[in-house]
């Protein structure tokens, strides 16, 4: 909570210089001690018995927050396993290709 | 080309995890595996960028195995060049052109042939040209990496080295013509020899043929 507030202060230049590095490496910071880091475990279970639907979006929840372990390993569950289903995907075509 | 989804997420979330410091490298590897292969929301190869990404990998990383795997990717893409994209068949169209091209962008230096080959699937594509020397160097630094796969580098490594020995030119000219044939005595013997074969060559095929020759 006090990273949190630390952060906070330099985003918003209170008591101290407005800084949005400073800020995001606090924020940062808090994010990879949080308690959504269990996620991360639990994904990686996840992953161990072949469930690879349900890490993905675990991992993708965790990516949102910015979690550079997450994106990357999105990314490479998709790439690899191919988790959804394209043909399912019929609204992304037309923006895709044109 | 079908729609996949999942490349198009996997490459936007690879891009993302490039802007952190602690998986930057292992991303942008998968980056230069995406443009190496083109795959769904690059629609077309790029081996310019993906050599340019591999270097950048190569030179910052700390991880010495992706490093090892960013110089076999490295020498991978001089070792065959863009010439691999001939045995897409779906680029089969292209195939008479091709050769010309890399011929006359081999002629000129200058690898930008984009007016030769075909603009909407090659649109400004910088051609990479087969160099064996700087593919075995890249394979050279990449066996000396703590790299799990040492095997394939090392027989791709060898594969090159075989490309790159001119049989004809190493064997006939070096071998026979400028070192065996100087002296005359071995001239002579070469004589002889070819003499003494001939000669027995036809001394047997009188002997197996003697009753047909005598009737």
């Amino acid at each position: 909570m006090a990273a949190y507030n630390v952060a906070i202060m330099h985003f918003t230049g209170l008591g101290t210089y407005q800084s949005c590095s400073v800020a995001n490496t606090f924020i940062q910071h808090v994010a990879d001690v949080g308690y959504q880091t269990q996620g991360l475990k639990e994904a990686h279970q996840l992953v161990q018995q072949n469930r690879y639907l349900k890490a993905t979006l675990i991992y993708m929840e965790l990516a949102e927050m910015g979690l550079s372990t997450a994106m990357l390993n999105t990314g490479l569950l998709m790439d690899k396993y191919s988790v959804f289903d394209s043909e399912m995907t019929y609204f992304a075509v037309d923006v895709a290709h044109g | 080309m079908p729609f996949d989804i999942n490349k198009y997420l996997a490459f936007n979330y690879f891009k993302m995890s490039v802007n952190h410091p602690d998986t930057r490298d292992e991303a942008l590897i998968k980056l230069g595996d995406h443009y190496y292969y083109g795959v769904q929301p690059l629609r077309k190869k790029s081996y310019s960028k993906a050599a340019h990404i591999y270097k950048y990998v190569e030179q910052t990383t700390r991880d010495s195995e992706l490093r090892g795997q960013a110089l076999f990717n490295l020498g991978l893409i001089y070792h065959f060049g863009s010439y691999s994209s001939l045995f897409d068949k779906s680029n089969k169209s292209r195939e008479p052109a091709s050769p010309l091209a890399e011929q006359a962008s081999t002629s000129s230096g200058d690898g930008w042939t984009s007016s030769l080959l075909d603009q909407e699937t090659e649109e400004g594509e910088k051609i990479v040209q087969i160099d064996l020397d700087q593919a075995q160097k890249f394979y050279q630094l990449a066996l000396k990496e703590e790299s799990r796969a040492q095997a394939p580098v090392y027989l791709l490594y060898l594969y090159s080295k075989w490309q790159s020995v001119d049989l004809y030119e190493s064997i006939v000219k070096e071998l026979l013509v400028n070192n065996i044939l100087k002296s005359p005595a071995n001239q002579l013997m070469m004589v002889v020899g070819a003499a003494a074969y001939l000669g027995l060559l036809f001394g047997t095929v009188r002997y197996l043929r003697k009753d047909h020759i005598e009737r």
